[in-house]
C-alpha cells in the first residue's frame, strides 16, 4: 500500500489541482456566459451579416411616353454576359471566343483580364453589357464551360439627342450601391425628376453564402419581386420633336420650343448641340463624354430655359403692344425713318441703313423699322414696356417643378438698374429696349410663351405632363393684339423680313416676328470703317438669330420660338420655325 | 519504510470479480460525451453520416475494444510494458518528424497503409503511463532528489523538441504541462517549479525568435490583437467567436447553426467542434459538455485517490491531467482566450489517434480502478 507520508502528501498537492481546476472551470463559464448571454446580440448581428448576400433585383424602369403614347426613354431587356472566371477549364481561349464573337475592343479585353487578376476566381468578371439576341444565341450555342448570361434591362432613348438635356438619363450612382452592380437611378433631367416614380420598387434574392463569399443557396424566404415603375405621360410630340431637332443641327447651335397654345403642351423642346444618352453605355464613353465637356458650345445645356438672349427685335411685340393698350399710339400713326435718329447726344441707327420712309405700327413691324421702336419706347417709357413684358409672363419660370435649372432673365427697369448697374437709368436704356436690346435678357421659353399669349389673348402656361385634364387660362383682356398680329402676318408677306419663310397649307398660315440680337456693340470705328459683316466676325462674336411664329394666323393653335445661336441673321430661324409649322400643320403628313 | 515494490503478489482476480469492480462513474460520463460527438459530427455533415459521423462511429467502435481490453486485463501488463509503449511511441514522433504527411502547415501524420495516425496524440497517454510506471516505486527520499526528475525531463524534452519542430504547439504544451503536473503530484522540490518558472522567461525570447514558425507567431500576435488581421490568421477564431456568441442561451437549433452550416467555421468537425455545439445548443449544450467533462474530472481524481496503489494512482492522475489539459486548452482556443494551437476537443473531436488514445486512457483507468486494491511490484510479477 501507499506509504502514509507519500498518501498525505498526494492529498496536500492535489487539492493545488482541484483549486486550479475549480478557478479556470469558472473561467470557461464566465466566458461562455460573457459570449453567449450577455454579447449575445452582438455575434448575432455579425453572424447574419456574414450569412446573407443581398442581391437588389430592379424592375423594369417606367416608361417616358409621348402624347400619342409611343415611348421616348424605355427599358429594354439586356443580356449581360459575364465570366466565373474559376468554371473555365481555359480562360485564356474562353476570353478569346467571347472577344471575337462579341466584338470586344481591346481596351475592354484588357480591363477584363484585370479584373479576371484582381477578384477572387468565383467572382463573375462582366464581359458585355448590352449584347442583343443574335449575338447571344450565337455565342450560347457553344455552349462555353464558365459563361453566363444575366437577363437585365438597359434605357434607351428613342429621341437620342433631341432633347436629351430635357429627358435626361440613368446612370450608375457615383457611389456603387451595395450588393446591386447594376443599379440604375435618373441622373439629369425628367428621368431625375421622375425617378421615383419611374423606378418602381426594387425586389431582392437574398444568397446565402459560406465563409469565402461563395453562394451556397438562397433564402426563399426573403425574395422580394420587383414593381415595375410607373410611366410618365408627357405631351411631347415624338415626331415634332425630332424634326424640331433635325431642323436645328443644321446650325452650330440653338434652340427651340413649340407650345399648343389652347392647352398650354410643350410638343417639342431642343436644345443643340446635344449628346445621345445611348451613346454613353459604349466603350469608348469616356472618350465621347469628353469631347462633349470641352464643347464650348454646351451640350449639356438646356438652352430652352438656361440660355439667356437679348430678345433683340421679337421684343417688339411687347413694346407695340404696350404701346397701343395704353393708347399712346394708334396704328395708323406714322414715323419717318431716315436710318437713324438723333437723341440727346447720340444717333441711333436703323438696321436698314437706307432708312424705311414712312412707316405705321404694321409697317414697323413688317420691316422691323428700329427707329420707330426708338421713339414708341421713349414715348411710353421703360415702366409700361415692363408692366407688358411681365403680363405676357417673360419675366416668369415654367414648369419648375421638372426643370429646377432656369435662368429667368432680365426685364429692367430703373430700380434694377440702379441696384444691379449703379447707375441711375437714361433715356438711352429707354429707347435701345424699344429693339430688345440694352439689360433685355429672356430665355426661349419665355419668348414662346409671350407669342402665345399675344396669339391667343389667353394667359397660357406651358406644360409637359399630361394629366389628362384641359387647362382654362384666363383671358388677358388685351384690346388690340389684332393690329400687332396684322403686323405679325405682315412680316411673312411680300417684303416683311421673313417673308421667304411664308407658308400656306391649305389656307392655313403663319404669323410671326424676326429678330437678331446683339452678342455685343458694333463699335463707331467699325462703322465709319464701312461696317464689318456678320460674316467677317467670328463665329461667336456674331449676333444670335430668333423667330416667334405662331399658326394658322386665323385661330392660332401654334406658337413657336427659335434661337439660332450665332447664326448672323434671323433667317435660319424663321425657316426652322417655318419647317416646324408646316408639319403641325399637316404638310408633313401627306 | 517499505518498499511497496517488494509487496506480495496480486491475487489474480477472474472476469467477473472484475466486472464486480467495474466502475460505471467512468464509463458513463464518458459514453455521454461520445453521443454527444455523434450527435455533433451529424450535424457537421449537414444532417448525413458522411464523411464525419459514421466513421467516427466505427472509430469509436474500435476504440471500445481498446477500452475494454485496457480495462479487463491484467494491470502488470501495462507495468510491464509501460516503457516499451513509450519507445514506440517516441519512435513514431520520430518517424513523422522526417517521413510525416504535412497537413495544416504541420507534419502531424504517419500514412501507414490506409490509416492516418497522428503519433504526438498517442505520445500524451504513453507519456502519463511511463511517468506513472518511473515514479510509483519510488519513496519519499527517492522523490527529493533532483537526480530522480532528469530522466523523466529528457524523456518529455526529446519528443517536446520534435513536437515543436512540427510543429504542434498545442500538443507541446500539452505534453510539458503533464509532466509538470506529474512531477508536483509525486512531491517534486517546490524551488525547481521556481527555478524552471524563471528559465522558461529566460528562453521565451529565444524560442520566439529561433523555435517558432512564422504561422506559430502570427497566431500569437493575432490572439494578442485580434484585429491585427481579420482576413488572415484572425479569421479562424473571428468567425469561431461569432458562431459560438450567436448561439445565445437555447442556441440556434440543431443542424440550424449558420455559421457552422455554411462552413464559415474553419475545422467544425475537429478543433473548432466545440464552437458548433455551443451554436446549435447554446450556453446549455455549451455548458452541459462542459459539466460532463468536469464529472469525468471528478471521478478521475475520485479513482485516483482511492486506488491504493501508487502505479494506479499515478495513472489515473496523470490521465486526469491530461483529460483536462486537452478541453481547456482547446475550448479556451475557441474561445479566443488562449491562440489556436491545434489541439482536439477529448472523445468530441473528429479523428482517431485522440479518441482511440483517450479511450485507451480511460481504459487504464478503469484498470487501476479494478485493481485498486492491488498490491503491485515494480517488474509486473
Amino acid at each position: 500500500m501507499i506509504d502514509t507520508e507519500i498518501s498525505k502528501q498526494f492529498d496536500r498537492r492535489s487539492a493545488l489541482f482541484l483549486t486550479a481546476g475549480t478557478v479556470l472551470t469558472s473561467v470557461l463559464v464566465l466566458r461562455m456566459l460573457q459570449m453567449q448571454v450577455f454579447n449575445y446580440k452582438n455575434y448575432k448581428k455579425q453572424s447574419e451579416n456574414n450569412l446573407f448576400r443581398i442581391q437588389i433585383n430592379m424592375p423594369e424602369r417606367g416608361k417616358i411616353l409621348s402624347r400619342n403614347g409611343s415611348p421616348l426613354s424605355h427599358d429594354a431587356p439586356v443580356y449581360r454576359i459575364y465570366i466565373i472566371p474559376e468554371e473555365a477549364p481555359d480562360l485564356e481561349a474562353l476570353v478569346n471566343t467571347v472577344a471575337t464573337d462579341l466584338n470586344l475592343t481591346k481596351k475592354r479585353v484588357d480591363n477584363i483580364w484585370k479584373k479576371i487578376k484582381k477578384q477572387p476566381k468565383f467572382q463573375p468578371v462582366l464581359v458585355s453589357e448590352n449584347t442583343n439576341w443574335d449575338k447571344l444565341a450565337g455565342i450560347q450555342a457553344k455552349n462555353l464551360a464558365g459563361l453566363h448570361v444575366e437577363s437585365g434591362y438597359a434605357r434607351v432613348y428613342e429621341m437620342g439627342p433631341a432633347g436629351a438635356q430635357f429627358f435626361g438619363y440613368v446612370g450608375a450612382p457615383e457611389r456603387a450601391v451595395p450588393n446591386n452592380p447594376f443599379y440604375t437611378h435618373g441622373i439629369s433631367g425628367m428621368e431625375k425628376q421622375f425617378n421615383e416614380t419611374l423606378s418602381g420598387v426594387p425586389g431582392q434574392t437574398v444568397m446565402i453564402t459560406n465563409a469565402v463569399g461563395r453562394v451556397t443557396g438562397e433564402d426563399k424566404h426573403q425574395f422580394r419581386t420587383p414593381i415595375i415603375g410607373n410611366d410618365i405621360q408627357t405631351t411631347v410630340n415624338d415626331v415634332i420633336q425630332r424634326k424640331l431637332y433635325d431642323a436645328l443641327t443644321m446650325h452650330r447651335a440653338g434652340c427651340g420650343v413649340v407650345l399648343d397654345i389652347e392647352n398650354g403642351d410643350i410638343l417639342a423642346l431642343v436644345s443643340t448641340p446635344s449628346f445621345d444618352p445611348n451613346n454613353f453605355s459604349n466603350d469608348d464613353a469616356d472618350e465621347y463624354i469628353d469631347g462633349l465637356r470641352h464643347d464650348f458650345a454646351k451640350p449639356f445645356m438646356n438652352k430652352v430655359f438656361e440660355g439667356l438672349y437679348p430678345p433683340g427685335s421679337t421684343f417688339k411685340i411687347v413694346v407695340a403692344l404696350a404701346a397701343l393698350e395704353s393708347g399712346a399710339v394708334t396704328p395708323n400713326e406714322t414715323v419717318f425713318c431716315p436710318g437713324y435718329w438723333d437723341y440727346g447726344d447720340r444717333r441711333y441707327h436703323c438696321w436698314e441703313a437706307h432708312g424705311h420712309g414712312k412707316v405705321n405700327l404694321i409697317g414697323a413691324l413688317k420691316h422691323s423699322c428700329d427707329i420707330y421702336f426708338y421713339q414708341l419706347a421713349l414715348r411710353i417709357g421703360i415702366d409700361a414696356i415692363k408692366t407688358m413684358a411681365v403680363r405676357l409672363g417673360m419675366t416668369e419660370k415654367y414648369i419648375t417643378d421638372i426643370v429646377q435649372k432656369q435662368m429667368a432673365g432680365i426685364i429692367p427697369d430703373r430700380k434694377w438698374k440702379e441696384s444691379n448697374i449703379g447707375a441711375p437709368w437714361v433715356h438711352g436704356d429707354t429707347i435701345i429696349s424699344g429693339i430688345g436690346q440694352g439689360f433685355i435678357l429672356v430665355n426661349c421659353m419665355q419668348l414662346a410663351v409671350m407669342m402665345a399669349r399675344v396669339a391667343s389673348n389667353k394667359r397660357v402656361i406651358p406644360r409637359i405632363i399630361n394629366d389628362g385634364t384641359i387647362p382654362k387660362f384666363e383671358n388677358m383682356g388685351l384690346k388690340k393684339t389684332k393690329y400687332v398680329l396684322e403686323g405679325l402676318e405682315e412680316v411673312l408677306k411680300k417684303g416683311g423680313t421673313a417673308s421667304g419663310s411664308a407658308i400656306n397649307i391649305n389656307g392655313a398660315k403663319m404669323g410671326g416676328k424676326t429678330g437678331t440680337s446683339q452678342v455685343r456693340s458694333i463699335s463707331k470705328a467699325e462703322r465709319l470703317s464701312g461696317v464689318l459683316t456678320n460674316e467677317q466676325l467670328k463665329w461667336n462674336l456674331r449676333n444670335h438669330g430668333l423667330f416667334v411664329g405662331y399658326a394658322p394666323t386665323n385661330a392660332p393653335k401654334y406658337a413657336v420660338c427659335v434661337i439660332t445661336e450665332h447664326s448672323g441673321s434671323s433667317g435660319p430661324a424663321a425657316r426652322t420655325v417655318s419647317t416646324i409649322m408646316k408639319e403641325l400643320l399637316g404638310e408633313g403628313k401627306k | 519504510m517499505i518498499r511497496q515494490t517488494r509487496v506480495s503478489n496480486a491475487n489474480m482476480m477472474n472476469f467477473s470479480e472484475k466486472l464486480g469492480r467495474f466502475s460505471l462513474a467512468i464509463f458513463i460520463p464518458m459514453c455521454l460525451v461520445l453521443i454527444i460527438s455523434i450527435v455533433v459530427l451529424y450535424s457537421a455533415d449537414g444532417g448525413s453520416w458522411h464523411p464525419f459521423a459514421l466513421s467516427q462511429l466505427m472509430k469509436i467502435i474500435a476504440g471500445f475494444v481498446v477500452f475494454f481490453v485496457a480495462a479487463f486485463t491484467n494491470i502488470k501488463l501495462w507495468i510491464k510494458s509501460a516503457y516499451g509503449i513509450y519507445a514506440v511511441a517516441l519512435l513514431l514522433i520520430i518517424l513523422v518528424t522526417f517521413v510525416g504527411h504535412t497537413g495544416m502547415g504541420a507534419q502531424r501524420w504517419l500514412n501507414i497503409g490506409f490509416i492516418h495516425i497522428q503519433p504526438s496524440e498517442l505520445f500524451k497517454m504513453a507519456l502519463v503511463l511511463v511517468l506513472a510506471r518511473y515514479f510509483a516505486w519510488m519513496n519519499s527520499v527517492e522523490l527529493d532528489k533532483f537526480k530522480n526528475y532528469l530522466v523523466p525531463t529528457l524523456m518529455m524534452l526529446i519528443p517536446f523538441a520534435l513536437i515543436v519542430a512540427q510543429p504542434d504547439l498545442g500538443t507541446a504544451i500539452s505534453i510539458a504541462l503533464i509532466t509538470i503536473g506529474m512531477f508536483y503530484i509525486v512531491g517534486a522540490n517546490k524551488k525547481w517549479f521556481i527555478i524552471g518558472a524563471i528559465l522558461a522567461v529566460c528562453a521565451a525570447p529565444v524560442v520566439w525568435f529561433g523555435g517558432l514558425h512564422q504561422y506559430q507567431r502570427e497566431r500569437i500576435i493575432t490572439f494578442v490583437n485580434p484585429d491585427h488581421d481579420a482576413r488572415g490568421a484572425g479569421y479562424q477564431i473571428n468567425q469561431a467567436k461569432i458562431a459560438f456568441g450567436s448561439g445565445g442561451i437555447i442556441g440556434k437549433g440543431y443542424m440550424r447553426g449558420s455559421q457552422s452550416q455554411q462552413s464559415f467555421l474553419p475545422e467544425k468537425q475537429t478543433d473548432f467542434i466545440f464552437t458548433m455545439l455551443g451554436e446549435e445548443f447554446g450556453f446549455m449544450g455549451a455548458f452541459l459538455l462542459l459539466f460532463i467533462y468536469s464529472v469525468i474530472v471528478a471521478v478521475l481524481f475520485w479513482a485516483a485517490k482511492t486506488c491504493r496503489n501508487r502505479f494506479g494512482q499515478l495513472v489515473c492522475f496523470g490521465f486526469m491531467l491530461n483529460f483536462f489539459i486537452y478541453y481547456f486548452i482547446n475550448i479556451s482556443m475557441v474561445l479566443g482566450l488562449m491562440p489556436t494551437v491545434g489541439v482536439p476537443l477529448p472523445l468530441m473531436s473528429f479523428g482517431g489517434s485522440s479518441l482511440l488514445s483517450l479511450m485507451f486512457g480511460f481504459g487504464l483507468c478503469e484498470n487501476a480502478h479494478i485493481h485498486k486494491d492491488q498490491q503491485l511490484s515494480a517488474k509486473g510479477s
